[in-house]
């Protein structure tokens, strides 16, 4: 690609004196192994923690605390990262690929950097340096001015990389504050002030890239009060010259992209502390259970009376407790005589009905037992499978999970977030009248399918691109040839989460579920759709569910078999992204037969590429993407509240009037939607769709991975922004043309590739919309229970084994199923007439099985003509051809 | 308490059942012309039996009943119904009943006479009269009607009269009326039909299992616990429809009734909805279906 030519060019320039330097393998000394397990497994996480009052001791004395590093109970300790390796040089270690190089070379250059989010110093006692911070201000106008503070050192910072420093004409405030700093022709002026200084990037290593608040595209206003300009920017910094805490007045640029930040609550407080280990309050749950018992062990004569529960959660006593003989007895006797294994039963206890769900092993079984107001019976089951299929990831199999007690206190995890996101999201979604719409998409995230972002095909191209450079594994170390070794693993494949959404993936369905299971389920997907994180490493051993559960079927292919080898998973994250490797050791790669400790050169790699991804161009889509640009366009039924409807005629001839023109020039199902005359609410949305191009244009720099490769940031960014900016053009004129949309939601699901499409939720949805909204969710949901169902029973019908008893419902190969809801009385809002109108709106959802495997739902209004209903169905977006 | 044996199995071989009654909690009922000449004769009977509860039922289907069998609750109209239906033929019989809402301690006679083969009436009614007496007045009263009940035992199995004419389309259908508790249910309406595609006991399975599936999801009926699912959602689930490789099924509620109705694949999706309204209207609205409206 041409950005890599460039690169070259400049890393040849320095290449030669770090060359030699290579040596010394700066990976034995990496903090990654010193924080790895017993077992090699690693898992680090830090977020920026609000309203945490042991926060700051909890960093002061991490650094003596081991054990809060080791894993699962994982700490928010702050990561000094390569500290220890202050002298070793960074190195390139081939000019084939020094782009990876350079990125590479970054995550070397650590320093101990602590930093503090304002918010938690504001309502703590500060119990290390009291240096108190001022809340963030924000100001009325669309612009906020953040007071951010940052705990510096020059000193070990200055010691790595002062001589590069100088080398390559880099500022200090890259070194010291890890912000790259900018000066524009056209930051000119703004807001009068001359030559001010913004943020062009943020440098991988610097403090300043973990407080949330500093944004690419900020403007620098001052530094410990001084006002800060081009000009004196070096002396002001130059004075800085130990630890000391910098006291930095930023000031943002207007943009769209702030919205997300402010919602970090307390539900979120929540999720980090549990996927921090801290599940204290959970035992308080009474009605949820998890219970594995063995009778592999029990002798009839001396066995005690509770010998035979091998782990329980929450431990407690109870009535389910001492039923537990029961359910085995159930669940054996009738399989010994069915050849069927039970699905559920339930049991009415104290007026409550508990569903409990059995997965049995051998003479083991696996109970979940919950209360029926909490998770439906279906969901149980669904819940079930997917935990069986998780532990049999994470262990190999369900007895080997369970029998090690080491591993109970990570299966408390697992059962913890569990319950705590799982089970009790779904029970207030079910109940509160209208709940958040992020929050209904978990009913939805219980059907192994991951949501999917699709991208504009030339920024997935590039991003497709990034993510197989790393994946072909044909640089520096990881090629075979350059120390004629084996490599040390073979990557299967990757995928790119931004926000809970897919973004790019490299695996195959099988693959994809287990990874975004493991995420799912320890809480990590959904904690990066509502606050940045600072850091997640995770390695761990893994046994992939395609190749370690059901092997006959792949073996049987002639001439091929999969290679007897082990399964490694490492996981990154950085802010709002988490990008998932799938690492194979034996094959082609070194085999491995002892404890594998992670490699912290696949986990620096793994890394830079995930940064490559993160730059602000990239960013700018994703976010665009995310407020539901590009993809084809919901209708929020307010809007149209205010205005009778219009005639059916009238909606069709336009219709025809506008699609001939654009059938044949753009995608079909954009065109399929418009169908009246145009709208004030579709204009406006345009307009936000430009502001937010705009505020993705004029950050136009380049998030910085590199710091050789800034030098060509304006060339680079430009060439994503305009293509960027032009498809947010063609947006525009096809929503300006455009006119009434009749579709109101829609949800897609490709069964093969494993991931679903649906709406974005915009920020502020008006009730009446997130009601609708919440009644598609649900009614998709039964819609694919029926699909499913059908499709099992088909299974059964057409399959060789007699089956003793059918399921009660004969409803074989749906094809298509809708549901008319109606509301009766609708007033309009401005309360001037009171005209009663009727709102009637369908949710169909459709199977498609020739072609492509998909499942769509659609959401739209009655008065929508035929036609226009058939094309939406024709909503032929999949992963390579975005909508 | 042989006699229940004989119920219990009929209902537990439910899929044979020819009518909806155990799913619907709603009685099965017929249509049938001359509804008034036939519901004076009933009444003039049951006058003579000394009660006033009396009841014609064609084929285990109540096509015509007195106001005070009407109202009964809807589990003892059901289970009277499937009760003699379930009972081997005979022409007729004196049967002691526990009413499980109007008397269950005390039990009544419950007597049945066969009028003309598929066709019974019954009355329910105190220690008098005797079976024999009754039994000698059957024919002086329902002789004349001899040939009302004739055409009544017609509309067997199509359960509506043959001028009420509905869409080619349609293999069968369900309407039922929870106020009334009253069901019409009808798998060979057309009779065109008959030769191709699903038979009619499939055609019954496929509207009872969508019919449970609808039930508490998305409408709710008089059976305790069916309204919870429904009531998840915030506005109110009107119409849905499914449709299969073999069969195209569509459903509507409005005011008390529920309407099921089973198309062949030829129809199109987008046309189900008027067909059903259309059907809908000619059942609920048309004179002929007076019964419909009690």
């Amino acid at each position: 690609m041409a950005n890599n030519q460039i690169y070259t060019g400049v890393f040849n320039g320095y290449n030669i004196e770090i060359r030699s330097a290579f040596k010394d393998p700066v990976y034995q000394t990496s903090p990654w192994l010193e924080k790895a397990d017993e077992k090699g497994e690693l898992f680090i996480f830090e977020v920026e923690k609000s309203k945490d009052l042991d926060f700051e001791s909890f960093i002061d004395n991490w650094g003596d605390n081991q054990s809060l590093n080791s894993r699962f109970p994982c700490s928010n300790s702050e990561d000094t990262g390569y500290s220890s390796d202050a002298e070793v040089q960074p190195s390139l270690k081939s000019e084939k690929s020094p782009k990876k190089a350079s990125k590479f070379s970054q995550f070397l250059k650590r320093k101990e950097v602590k930093l503090f989010d304002e918010k938690n110093i504001e309502d703590s006692i500060d119990t290390l340096s009291g240096c108190d911070c001022v809340e963030c201000r924000v100001d009325t106008m669309t612009t906020s001015v953040k007071d951010v503070l940052l705990i510096v050192d020059p000193e070990s910072k200055r010691s790595t990389s002062v001589q590069r420093c100088v080398n390559n004409n880099t500022s200090l405030c890259e070194h010291i504050l890890g912000i790259i700093p900018g000066c524009q022709g056209q930051q000119l002026g703004y807001n009068g002030v001359q030559e001010p200084v913004y943020v062009k990037g943020l440098s991988p290593d610097g403090p300043a890239i973990k407080v949330k608040d500093i944004q690419i595209g900020d403007w620098l206003k001052s530094i410990n009060g001084h006002e800060v300009t081009r000009t004196n920017i070096d002396v002001l910094l130059s004075s800085i010259s130990s630890t000391s805490k910098v006291r930095l007045l930023l000031q943002s640029m207007p943009s769209g992209q702030h919205s997300l930040q402010q919602k970090q609550g307390a539900e979120t407080d929540q999720l980090i502390n549990v996927i921090s280990g801290d599940h204290s309050n959970h035992s308080l749950n009474q009605s949820s259970f998890v219970l594995y018992t063995s009778l592999e062990n029990i002798q009839s004569e001396n066995s005690s009376d509770k010998d035979d529960i091998v782990y329980q959660y929450p431990v407690s006593e109870g009535l389910l407790l001492a039923m537990r003989g029961m359910f085995y007895t159930v669940c054996h006797t009738i399989k010994d005589f069915t050849n069927t294994s039970v699905q559920n039963t339930s049991v009415l206890i104290q007026d409550e009905v508990y569903n409990i769900c059995c997965h049995s092993e051998g003479k083991d079984l696996l109970i979940f037992a919950v209360s029926e107001k909490r998770i439906s019976k279906y969901l149980l089951n669904i819940l079930k499978e997917d935990i069986v299929r998780l532990l049999q990831v994470l262990y190999g199999s369900i007895e080997s999970a369970f029998k090690t007690v080491s591993n109970h206190q990570q299966l408390n995890s697992i059962f913890g977030i569990t319950i705590k996101c799982g089970i009790d999201n779904i029970y207030t979604d079910l109940t509160s009248p209208t709940p958040a719409s992020c929050s209904i998409n978990r009913l939805l995230t219980h059907t192994n399918h991951v949501q999917y972002l699709p991208l504009p095909p030339d920024v997935l191209l590039n991003i497709n691109g990034i993510l197989s450079d790393f994946e072909s594994g044909d640089f520096v170390e990881m090629s075979d040839s350059y120390y004629g070794l084996r490599r040390s693993y073979t990557i299967l494949g990757s995928c790119l989460f931004y926000k809970d959404y897919l973004l790019c993936n490299h695996l195959n369905k099988e693959h994809l579920t287990d990874i975004s299971l493991y995420l799912q389920y320890h809480g990590l997907l959904p904690l990066t759709s509502k606050c940045a994180l600072n850091q997640l490493v995770i390695w761990r051993e893994v046994y992939p569910s395609q190749f370690c559960c059901d092997v006959s079927g792949i073996n049987n292919v002639f001439g091929y078999s999969e290679p007897d080898a082990r399964w490694f998973l490492l996981v990154v994250g950085l802010k709002y992204s988490i990008y998932a490797v799938l690492l194979e050791a034996g094959g082609c790669a070194i085999r491995r037969n002892r404890v594998t400790v992670p490699d912290p050169f696949y986990i620096d790699q793994a890394k830079a590429t995930l940064l490559q991804t993160l730059t602000s161009s990239y960013t700018t889509v994703y976010e665009a993407r995310f407020n539901g640009s590009g993809l084809p366009l919901t209708k929020s039924v307010d809007s149209l509240n205010m205005k009778s409807h219009h005639s059916i005629s009238d909606l069709s001839s336009s219709f025809s009037k506008l699609g001939q023109k654009r059938f044949d020039s753009e995608n079909e199902l954009r065109s399929a939607r418009i169908i009246s005359s145009p709208r004030h609410d579709l204009l406006q949305r345009k307009t936000s769709v430009d502001s937010d191009a705009s505020s993705g244009s004029s950050n136009d720099s380049l998030f910085k991975s590199s710091r050789t490769s800034r030098l060509f940031a304006d060339l680079h960014s430009p060439i994503v922004n305009t293509t960027s900016n032009k498809w947010f053009e063609d947006f525009g004129l096809k929503l300006s043309r455009g006119v009434d949309n009749s579709l109101l939601y829609f949800c897609q699901f490709d069964t093969i590739e494993g991931i679903y499409i649906s709406a974005k939720d915009k920020p502020d949805i008006p009730a009446l919309q997130s009601q609708i909204i919440s009644n598609f969710y649900k009614s998709c949901f039964h819609i694919k229970q029926m699909f499913q169902e059908s499709r099992d029973l088909k299974k059964l019908v057409t399959s060789e084994r007699e089956v003793l008893f059918f399921p009660e419902d004969n409803l074989v190969d749906v094809k298509e199923h809708g549901v008319l809801f109606h509301l009766s009385s609708l007033s309009s809002p401005d309360g001037k007439k009171s005209k009663q109108q009727q709102l009637t709106y369908w949710v169909v959802g459709r199977k498609l099985t020739r072609g492509a495997r998909r499942e769509i739902y659609v959401c739209f209004l009655d008065s929508t003509p035929q036609n226009v209903i058939e094309t939406a169905f024709k909503l032929g977006f999949s992963q390579t051809c975005p909508g | 308490m042989q006699v229940c044996f004989q119920l219990l199995d009929y209902i537990l071989e439910r899929w044979c059942l020819p009518t909806f009654s155990d799913v619907t909690n709603a009685v099965d009922i017929i249509v049938i012309q001359d509804i008034t000449t036939i519901q004076n004769f009933l009444e003039a009977f049951t006058e003579a039996g000394d009660s006033l509860f009396g009841c014609l039922l064609v084929k285990g289907k109540v096509a015509s009943a007195t106001k005070k069998w009407c109202s009964l609750s809807p589990t003892e109209l059901i289970l009277l119904s499937l009760l003699i239906e379930s009972l081997p033929h005979c022409t007729s019989r004196d049967l002691p009943v526990y009413l499980p809402q109007m008397s269950p301690t005390v039990p009544h006679r419950l007597l049945t006479f066969n009028l003309i083969n598929g066709v019974d009436v019954c009355v329910i009614c105190g220690p008098s009269p005797s079976l024999s007496k009754l039994q000698s007045e059957v024919s002086r009263f329902w002789s004349p009607a001899i040939d009302n009940l004739r055409a009544a035992c017609d509309v067997h199995p199509r359960n509506v009269p043959n001028n009420v004419v509905l869409d080619q389309n349609i293999l069968g259908f369900m309407l039922i009326n929870s106020e009334s508790n009253k069901c019409l249910c009808s798998v060979d309406i057309n009779n065109n039909l008959q030769e191709r595609g699903i038979n009619s006991s499939r055609r019954r399975e496929i509207l009872r299992c969508y019919y449970q599936k609808v039930i508490g999801t998305y409408f709710s009926s008089t059976v305790e616990g069916s309204e919870i699912g429904p009531a998840e959602y915030s506005h109110k689930p009107q119409e849905t429809y499914v449709v299969t490789d073999t069969y195209k099924i569509y459903a509507l509620q409005s005011a008390s009734f529920q309407f099921f109705v089973l198309y062949t694949t030829d129809i199109p999706t987008y046309a189900m909805r008027s067909v059903t309204q259309k059907s809908f209207n000619i059942l609920t609205k048309d004179k002929n279906v007076v019964i419909y409206e009690s």
